[in-house]
């Protein structure tokens, strides 16, 4: 690993750090086809921080985090986790790990499982009897964990996995698709659980699936595709981000004679423009909201979706409401969300990728 | 060190935890409760004990004679009383005039049966039998009113009385097998004290080879195999790699952990095993203990093997299979190379040459006659193939008779392969001495039909020197020297040896005169030489060197004796070289004995204690060259005074020496080349190395390089032989009472141990590497 490397981890606190990293798998006959799983990755995870890692199936989330555990070797390009050679020994004793689809060997017990990858952390008998059974009560195991884990439920196997990640105090927890399997109870547990050890001052990295997860525990999040970190940052900042860039879409809702509204929705900024039928259709007994205005029941509403490149314009579009005499009901900008950014990136690649494909 | 021994301990819990340890337990116990009432019961016993049998020969010669009407009336009694199977075999061994002794299991249960005759007794045959206070109230009774013991007392004195002095009287001790206390085989035919060797050398071995040799070590293997695969489970190996230990160590520890699983099952069985026979049988064999290891090792070496099959591959069965190829493999290999390695280069070892003119002969290991064929640069085998493995004598050359004369083992067509005595050859080759003399039909000097037939050896010929144009023969009954005229004369048919029936043959007595006196009587090991200037023979008998001092010709007699002081059994080879003789045994080193005072057998210091092969001596120079079991020469001044181990230029070891009358030395050496060599100048004159056949090539270019290359578990099983029963088994074999017999090569009994470690930690070596350096 490189000094820069190291300078910079010392220095900004980096608990991982990645820089070029990339992955290359051969296979077919004589292993003549090469796949690359990931390509020069850059990554930094603050100390402290919860760090999401998103990605669809098969972009190479699994891989980075197999690269940072030395359970596969980086084809080039560097990795650190704590300041160490990623997959180090010294590096991996301050790690939890919490692997996707754990499977536990048949013949241990809760309570035994801890013990066995206790032991394989180094700790002595004595700490893991110490760390057991607060850790058991954490994960809401305390009681079970005498029951052989082949009678465990899923959830309750994620929990002791858990557990065991937690057991010797690492300095920094992997959590691969940590909520997989668990109920909503099991999952707001987790999320708790995340949140208590970033007050703790633990480091976690989260890879999964469940975007609105992520939204809630994440203080920063990478999103992968193809092998490759397309985005990262926090995600307030990646929702600016990805609104200044584009036109935002403004719903508006009015109401009026129906020509009107017609004549004035007209244009490149107008995206939909949808009836909503009669105002008094909409309403059950005049009598209850005293409108005695009868011809004001006979005016249409509409809804109507706008794009425009800056709030100002929405303004303009406002004035022109008015001087057209229609009413404006309600004028909603539609906010992003991190699973819009996740679509709109992922679907832009995947239809570079075909088009890519296809001029081949 | 604590992750790993946690990975360790972690095997066990597995094991435990899915039962398969207490199953196996279980099954040991079953097993260990099943022999536990087997038992050596010791008791008396009326019926004959091979112990008991005095003169088995005489015994034997005194029923044959019975059977014939012969014989004192008693007698006949006790051969009319014997079961009619065991008349049949004495009357047909009489009729095949079979030699050697007859077998003791089948004397002592035949006269055995006779115990059970109720009319055995006669008071006319047996008149003075009512004097023996012991037997009056027995006979007083019939046969047929006496139980079973009482008839069994009766009859056993009655026959002793029959017998006198061949057979030791009374009540004998003997031993069965019992089951829970209940005899379940007859009484045993060896004595209590035999027994020990009997079980240990048979009983435990195949109980150990095969009982936990095979089927305990594929158990283990069957056991253990899904060790590793289940190591692979996706979602368990990703967390275990993520701990901080090494990938190399888990795997070794894995490779322990499955090991002493294996360990603790052998241990279980095996004390349980040890302690069985020790407080039931009384043997406490600790020989039994050390198995343990030995067997351990065995699984580790197929365990390395499934263990980089389940790392390949990561399927339990698929893991198993290609561990039941490998154990198929090195057994087919180890096979293979047994019996290729028999017929290339243990069978055809040239163990003598004799060097006639300008042609050599050779002797193999097999007993051939080979002579050389410069031609096609092949050893051409003489007069006949034989069958099987045999000892030849000579070959001599008798000059007067331009012959040359050989004693092989006569064989009777389609009768079976026992020895019937050994039957002069005698093959006339004038044209070796003799350039003009060619052969009438132009026969090739190999050809059988150079070869009359002459008459047997006497029997139990042990040694034949040429002598004076004759052959002279030492036997156990003394020495006797052949008349070559009578030979010629009563057999001069032509034969090939497949048709060598014995009528053919004449009768020793007519054409051997015995040179020595009725009452002498040499014993085994031993062997002779002659001193010409004396003109005595002087015979190395048991121990003692004996001179036997010219009358005549025809005649000799005993002259000095002088004790050796050497342990008894020991083997001796002796030679004279006109001053000084030299006797070289395989206990006690080389004495030298001056024949002029034959006053004592002086040690020669210089020489280290070797087993003695050969010894001969130069015509030239007087001096002795003598060859060792695993090929050293040493060459010995003709003064009997000097010796010095002699570095040979030849590759592997020497198998065979001849000293011509040039004074050049012939050394046989890699099965059956020769180098003639001159001592003096360390220079090689010649060098005869015969072509390979297709055989060798395919012992030499493919069987051997993969034998060697492959592990050897089988070879292990020596090592738990020799545990056992404590010897030596590869110097059981060779332990003859023949120096010049060396049958197999010669191999480190721990060799394996290192071969198959080499390759545990290759295997083992290449699956971590394999482990490493694999993306999982």
């Amino acid at each position: 690993m490189s000094a820069a490397l190291a300078a910079d981890s010392s220095q900004s606190d980096f608990v991982i750090q990645t820089k070029n990293l990339s992955k290359s798998y051969r296979h077919g006959w004589f292993g003549r086809e090469k796949f690359h799983a990931l390509r020069d990755v850059d990554l930094n995870v603050r100390r402290g921080e919860v760090f999401g890692l998103l990605g669809p199936n098969g972009a190479g989330k699994t891989t980075l985090i197999k690269l940072l555990l030395g359970i596969v070797h980086p084809s080039s390009g560097q990795a650190q986790v704590l300041g160490e050679n990623a997959g180090s020994q010294h590096a991996r004793r301050r790690i939890g790990y919490l692997p996707e689809n754990l499977v536990f060997p048949r013949h241990h017990t809760g309570e035994g499982a801890l013990q066995f990858y206790g032991r394989l952390s180094g700790l002595s008998e004595n700490a893991i009897r110490k760390q057991m059974k607060p850790l058991l009560e954490v994960v809401g195991l305390l009681g079970r964990e005498r029951e052989p884990v082949r009678k465990y439920s899923k959830g309750m196997r994620q929990r002791l996995g858990l557990a065991q990640a937690m057991l010797h105090d690492p300095e920094i927890l992997i959590l691969d698709e940590p909520t997989d399997g668990l109920d909503p109870l099991g999952r707001s547990q987790i999320r708790k659980l995340i949140e208590r050890l970033k007050q703790s001052g633990k480091s976690v990295f989260l890879n999964s699936h469940i975007l609105q997860e992520v939204e809630l525990v994440c203080d920063r999040v990478a999103i992968m595709a193809h092998g490759k970190i397309r985005a990262v940052g926090n995600i307030e900042s990646l929702i600016d981000q990805h609104t200044h860039a584009r036109s935002v879409d403004v719903w508006l809702e009015v109401a009026g004679d129906e020509n009107t509204c017609r004549q004035l929705f007209v244009g490149t900024d107008v995206q939909t423009l949808e009836s909503l039928g009669k105002l008094g259709a909409s309403i059950e007994s005049l009598d209850a909201l005293h409108i005695a205005d009868e011809a004001a029941l006979q005016r249409t509403r509409f809804r109507v979706q706008l794009k425009i490149d800056e709030l100002s314009q929405s303004d303009a579009w406002v004035d022109r409401i008015r001087s057209a005499g229609l009413s404006l009901i309600s004028l909603q900008p539609q906010r992003l969300r991190l699973e819009d950014i996740f679509v709109r990136l992922v679907a832009s690649l995947e239809a570079d990728s075909q088009v890519a494909t296809r001029s081949k | 060190m604590k992750p790993y021994l946690a990975v360790i301990y972690d095997s066990f819990v597995d094991a435990a935890r899915s039962r398969v340890l207490w199953v196996l337990l279980a099954c040991w116990t079953i097993v260990l409760a099943a022999i536990a009432p087997f038992s050596i019961i010791q008791g008396t016993t009326m019926d004959f004990q091979p112990d008991q049998i005095l003169d088995r020969g005489q015994l034997v010669e005194a029923l044959t004679a019975a059977s014939k009407g012969r014989g004192s009336p008693d007698q006949r009694a006790v051969w009319d009383a014997l079961e009619p199977s065991f008349q049949q075999t004495i009357v047909d061994r009489q009729k095949n005039r079979r030699g050697g002794r007859f077998p003791m299991g089948q004397l002592v249960n035949g006269l055995t049966t006779a115990l059970d005759h109720t009319e055995l007794y006669s008071a006319d045959i047996w008149p003075t039998a009512g004097k023996r206070s012991e037997l009056r109230e027995l006979l007083e009774q019939p046969g047929n009113k006496l139980s079973t013991t009482e008839l069994h007392t009766r009859n056993r004195y009655l026959i002793e009385l029959a017998f006198p002095g061949l057979i030791r009287s009374g009540q004998g001790n003997a031993i069965w097998i019992g089951y829970a206390g209940i005899k379940v085989s007859d009484s045993l035919p060896f004595p209590q004290k035999q027994i020990r060797p009997f079980f240990e050398g048979i009983v435990l071995m195949v109980i150990l080879k095969i009982g936990l040799g095979i089927i305990g070590i594929f158990i283990g293997i069957i056991v253990t195999s899904s060790m590793i695969p289940e190591l692979f489970q996706v979602g368990s190996l990703h967390l275990l790699l993520s701990k901080p230990i090494s990938r190399t160590w888990l795997l070794v520890a894995k490779f322990i952990g499955g090991t002493a699983f294996v360990t603790l099952n052998v241990t279980y069985l095996l004390v349980g095993f040890f302690l069985l026979v020790g407080f039931r049988l009384g043997f406490w064999n600790t020989g039994i203990l050390w198995c343990i290891p030995i067997f351990v090792f065995v699984f580790m070496i197929y365990y390395s093997v499934s263990t980089l099959a389940g790392l390949v591959w990561r399927n339990a069965i698929i893991s198993i299979v290609i561990t039941i190829l490998f154990w198929a493999f090195c057994t087919t290999i180890g096979i293979t190379h047994g019996v290729m390695q028999g017929i290339v280069t243990v069978l055809p070892e040239v163990v003598r040459l004799e060097r006639v003119g300008e042609t050599m002969f050779a002797v193999t290991n097999r007993g051939e006659l080979k002579i050389w064929d410069q031609g096609s640069a092949k050893w051409q085998t003489a007069f006949g193939e034989t069958f099987g493995e045999e000892s030849i004598i000579g070959p001599f050359w008798i000059d007067s008779e331009k012959s040359l004369y050989y004693g092989r083992p006569a064989r009777i067509p389609f009768g079976g392969m026992q020895s019937e005595g050994i039957r002069l050859q005698m093959a006339s080759l004038p044209e070796l001495v003799d350039k003009n003399a060619a052969s009438p039909d132009a026969l090739p000097l190999w050809s059988d039909k150079r070869i009359d037939s002459g008459p047997e050896f006497p029997p139990r010929t042990r040694r034949a020197i040429a002598w004076k144009d004759t052959v002279v023969a030492l036997t156990e009954r003394g020495l006797y020297r052949l008349d070559i005229e009578v030979a010629k004369a009563t057999d001069a048919k032509k034969l090939f040896s497949i048709l060598d029936l014995p009528l053919l043959g004449g009768k020793p007595s007519d054409a051997y005169i015995k040179m020595t006196p009725e009452n002498w009587q040499p014993e085994s090991p031993m062997d002779f030489c002659y001193i010409e200037d004396e003109e005595c023979f002087v015979v190395y008998s048991r121990g003692t060197l004996v001179r036997l001092n010219k009358i005549d010709d025809n005649e000799f007699e005993i002259g000095a004796t002088l004790n050796l002081d050497l342990p008894d059994g020991s083997l001796a080879l002796v030679a004279y070289n006109g001053t000084t003789c030299i006797i070289a045994t395989n206990k006690s080193g080389v004495f030298r004995v001056d024949c002029k005072t034959w006053d004592r057998a002086i040690k020669l210091e210089s020489v280290q204690e070797f087993v003695p092969r050969s010894i001969t001596h130069s015509t030239i120079d007087g001096s002795f060259a003598l060859l060792g079991r695993d090929g050293e020469l040493w060459q010995i001044g003709n003064d009997g005074m000097s010796a010095e181990q002699l570095k040979l230029p030849i590759s592997g070891k020497c198998s065979a020496i001849k000293i011509d009358d040039a004074g050049y030395w012939w050394l046989a050496h890699e099965v059956n080349r020769v180098v003639c060599w001159d001592a003096q100048k360390n220079q090689v004159i010649q060098t005869l190395v015969p072509n390979w056949s297709l055989v060798e090539r395919i012992y030499y270019w493919g069987v051997y390089p993969l034998y060697w290359a492959n592990p050897k578990p089988a070879g292990v099983d020596t090592a738990i032989q020799r545990l056992l029963t404590q010897d030596d088994p590869l110097s059981l074999g060779r332990e003859t009472t023949e120096l010049q017999i060396v049958r197999g090569p010669r191999e480190d009994l721990w060799q394996p141990i290192w071969s198959n470690a080499i390759f545990i930690l290759v295997m083992l070596g290449c699956s971590c590497v394999y482990l490493y350096r694999q993306d999982l």
